[in-house]
């Protein structure tokens, strides 16, 4: 990867995060943005002129700051959870969902926001522990599922994801007709949104994300060969039992910390992996670097435009994604690949 | 004589500061009823934001539009600056967290009867520095329903049914204010028995329990009418159908009156050709 | 003569209980070319899974330089057999980057392709007549191409022993031949090639030594001019064809 290239994509990013800064629904001049955000680096604080109002700079430092970050960070680890699906399962069409984290995170939610959290047991701040341990049961349970002859195998996997998806969505509607009471919250958290998360859920999603996206850099040479077969990847020297385990557990683990998170944000996981695959092919240490920054920006930009476009009311994110990253994916789709090598 | 005087006018002094400091200037509310009351109270000027359901009175449309209690714009609140936000049951669990963590102090009244409303009104009355005025109106509360129930005595009870939605066919239980008014307006909520305030209903027990009044609140008079199999009920048979506003019915605030005088009128009127 | 390879009673059954493969005994010399025939069923590609590795006998032992093929690391068996099976996925590579592939088991962990890796897809690639589909992605490609270009990774690998499942299948009869010369120039250089082919004349004319399968049983082993006859073509195959001799090189050639 050339030095320049990343530089400009790392300047791109910023670019875009001082934009998506700058906006939302109470206008705040450029040059104060720029101001409360300089005067939080050490070195920068003596130069500005601190002249706005308390509530600009609560605003930009803890309602919008944390948001922008956040959506890079889970735009960047859904992509790149797709990527670790669609490798592992050798299905284009796989999402980092599809073996239950969204249904297993929303059962897991659906539960704390109606059972646990209004009996004052446990803080709503621990609402994304509910969600993330719901996920993985799921994921724990698909996989045992998706055994056939003691392996792992892809097709049924996927069909035991669905099944499984199936029955655990049925028991949330389940769940919200008997509890009728705090119905409000749980279609909140279900329709997957970046509103309202701070510092504190950036802090939760990050290490996640982080540590799967190192780990999946280092499993990407392995997932190149697995693509070509289970027994052509055996014969090329890779544990391919072990290998599918690893990259499920990883993947799953970063949509579920995703997930938990946010709710629900579709589209991102299946359409980023895909689209970029398109563009700069199959191998597998680019594939996850691209989407790690394009599934990031994505999202930022998606959830920039849920928030302004039709201020004061927010869009739920996932309506952006879908409208903006549909049309886009079909032209790529007619548009064929464009990938052809250096 | 003179030194206490003076003593005692500066106690006075400083204690109305005091008082001042504590009454929140700078008001959100986060529900139609809450706006509603805090105008009822005589502290509508000080109201700063609303949500975009808050339509009575009229005054309160010209405050700034923060969002409602389920899509809320933590944005523009913050930039109202305010020092207090009030919401009620509506108000998502998540949404108040966040706001505890801007260290923005939030009340939340949620009351489920008409003499918790009237209670609400004290505690709301006291939070924004107008008790008084909160006694006053809850006394008010008092008087005028029981002059209305003392209207509603009726040799038996009528049998109501009360319908929020018909697919599911969904109606009112005890713990909504709806079934209070009904059993206060001296109906019989064939409902009455269900275990939850909300419960989605069998239309054979509707049918079986042969209500003398049906009231609807989705607007679907035409629709309700023409069902085949209500046919053989007595408020059909009657003409004993009506359709109301339900948003009177469900606002916690002194106008949940308005609502019972409709109620015992409408009441007052089943059985008459 | 030391056996590359050597089956010892190995039998098979995958989880439904009848052996696919029943007490087989089989040895394989160095530098030889090997043809595996038999009717569907018979056990082939099982057999090339079980020298591969993939599939571990529940009875008997897989040996490889006289050595079971269980007392070897993953890593290092991946460096010395190379396999191609009956059917391969195809993801948008570039026909380069895949031959690379089989450069894989010789990389660190984090390592990238170095020189001598390049050089050798390379050659493999002009020895299997792709090298001007280096850039073309693979999944645009023919499946004769494509095939060739599966070859040409397996070649990369450089492994002393390439097991082949039905590896002529797409190809146009100019490539059958040259696929089935270039394999026979392997063996040239040290290579042992186990292949599994359905066309019989492909294996009569460029096999040293031909197994014979029938119902998990080897029915026969010898060079293709004593085993192919016509008895034995309709025990195993059952149909009754001719067999004569080829003009110019006097092996098989069995006539439909």
């Amino acid at each position: 990867m050339k030095l320049r290239k990343v530089a400009l994509i790392v300047i791109l990013i910023l670019a875009v995060v001082l934009v998506a800064t700058a906006l939302g629904s109470v206008h705040i001049p450029l040059r104060d943005v720029l101001g409360i955000l300089a005067s939080r680096i050490p070195g920068l604080r003596g130069l500005v002129n601190a002249d706005w109002s308390q509530a600009r700079e609560v605003i930009v430092l803890r309602v919008r700051l944390p948001r922008v970050l956040l959506a890079l960070v889970i735009g960047g680890g859904l992509s790149v959870s797709g990527v670790l699906f669609q490798g592992s399962l050798r299905n284009p069409l796989a999402d980092p969902y599809i073996i239950g984290v969204s249904s297993g995170a929303s059962l897991g939610a659906t539960a704390g926001l109606l059972f646990f959290i209004p009996q004052g047991l446990v803080g709503f701040g621990s609402l994304p522990l509910f969600a993330f341990a719901g996920a993985m049961l799921a994921t724990w349970i698909v996989s045992r599922l998706g055994r056939q002859r003691g392996r792992l195998e892809p097709t049924t996997l996927i069909l035991a994801g669905v099944a499984v998806s199936a029955v655990l969505t049925a028991m949330v509607s389940l769940l919200m007709v008997l509890r009728i009471q705090n119905l409000q919250d749980v279609y909140v958290w279900l329709m997957g949104s970046l509103s309202g998360r701070g510092w504190q859920h950036l802090a939760v999603a990050t290490p996640y994300v982080v540590v799967g996206v190192v780990l999946a850099l280092w499993l990407a040479k392995d997932l190149n060969v697995y693509l070509l077969g289970e027994e052509a990847a055996h014969s090329l020297g890779i544990d391919v039992q072990r290998l599918q385990r690893l990259v499920l557990i990883i993947g799953s683990l970063v949509a579920a910390a995703c997930v938990a998170v946010s709710g629900v944000i579709g589209f991102v996981g299946l359409m980023v992996p895909h689209a970029l695959r398109l563009l700069v092919g199959a191998e597998h240490r680019r594939l996850i670097f691209h989407s790690l920054w394009v599934g990031g920006i994505f999202l930022l930009v998606a959830d920039t435009l849920a928030r302004t476009v039709l201020s004061p009311t927010e869009l739920p994110v996932g309506i952006i994604t879908a409208c903006v990253g549909g049309p886009f994916f079909i032209y790529l789709m007619k548009r064929g690949s464009g990938y052809h090598g250096r | 004589m003179k030194r206490n005087m003076i003593l005692i006018l500066i106690l006075l002094f400083v204690l109305s500061i005091g008082v001042a400091q504590a009454a929140p200037e700078r008001i959100v509310s986060l529900a139609p009823s809450v706006t509603e009351n805090l105008f009822a109270l005589g502290v509508g000027d000080r109201v700063v934001g609303v949500t975009s359901w808050c339509d009575y009175p009229e005054a309160a449309r010209s405050r700034t539009v923060i969002g409602d209690a389920m899509n809320l714009n933590i944005e523009l609140l913050l930039s109202l600056e305010p020092d207090l936000i009030v919401g009620d049951s509506t108000l998502v669990q998540s949404h108040l967290e966040s706001l505890e963590a801007f260290g923005i102090p939030t009340f939340v009244i949620g009351p489920s009867t008409i003499s918790e409303v009237q209670a609400s009104l004290i505690d709301l009355g006291e939070a924004v520095g107008a008790r008084e005025k909160g006694e006053e109106l809850a006394r008010a509360m008092q008087v005028r329903q029981e002059e209305l129930v003392l209207r509603a005595q009726r040799p038996a009870k009528i049998r109501v049914f009360l319908e929020i939605w018909n697919e599911p066919l969904m109606t009112v239980g005890p713990g909504s204010f709806m079934h209070e008014l009904i059993v206060l307006a001296g109906g019989e909520n064939i409902a009455g028995d269900s275990p939850t305030a909300w419960p989605v209903f069998s239309e054979e027990l509707v049918i079986a329990r042969d209500p003398e009044l049906v009231i609807l609140t989705s607007f679907n008079l035409e629709e309700a009418l023409s069902r085949s199999a209500w046919q053989v009920m007595t408020a059909m048979k009657n003409g004993d159908v009506v359709e109301v506003n339900p948003d009177l019915y469900s606002r916690t605030t002194p106008r949940l009156l308005d609502a019972l005088a409709e109620l015992i009128e409408i009441m007052d009127s089943v059985g008459i050709q | 003569m030391v056996d590359k390879m050597r089956l010892a009673g190995v039998t098979y059954s995958y989880a439904s209980g009848k052996p696919v493969l029943e007490s087989l005994d089989l040895r394989l010399q160095p530098s030889l070319f090997y043809g595996v025939v038999g009717p569907n069923g018979a056990g082939k590609s099982t057999l090339l899974k079980l020298l591969d590795a993939y599939l571990k006998p529940q009875e008997g032992t897989v040996f490889l330089n006289e050595r079971p093929l269980d007392s070897y690391s993953l890593p290092y068996l991946a460096r010395e057999i190379a396999m191609i099976p009956q059917h391969s996925h195809y993801f948008p590579f570039t026909v380069q980057e895949m031959v690379l592939l089989g450069r894989t088991p010789f990389y660190t962990r984090l390592g990238r392709p170095s020189e001598a890796d390049v050089e050798i897809a390379k050659e493999a690639m002009e020895v299997t007549g792709t090298g001007h589909l280096a850039s073309r992605l693979v999944s645009d490609l023919s499946g004769g191409e494509r095939q060739r270009v599966t070859l040409a990774r397996a070649f990369a690998q450089r492994t002393e022993v390439l097991l082949l499942d039905e590896p002529t299948t797409h190809l146009d009869l100019e490539y059958q031949i040259s696929t089935c010369r270039m394999l026979k120039n392997r063996t040239e250089e040290g290579v042992t090639i186990i292949a599994v082919l359905h066309d019989l004349n492909l294996v009569a004319s460029f096999c040293d030594y031909v197994f014979v399968l029938d119902k998990g049983n080897l029915v026969t082993e010898g060079c293709p001019t004593n085993v192919f006859t016509p008895d034995l073509i309709e025990d195993v195959f059952h149909v009754a064809v001719p067999r004569l001799n080829h003009p110019v090189t006097g092996r098989p050639v069995i006539v439909p």
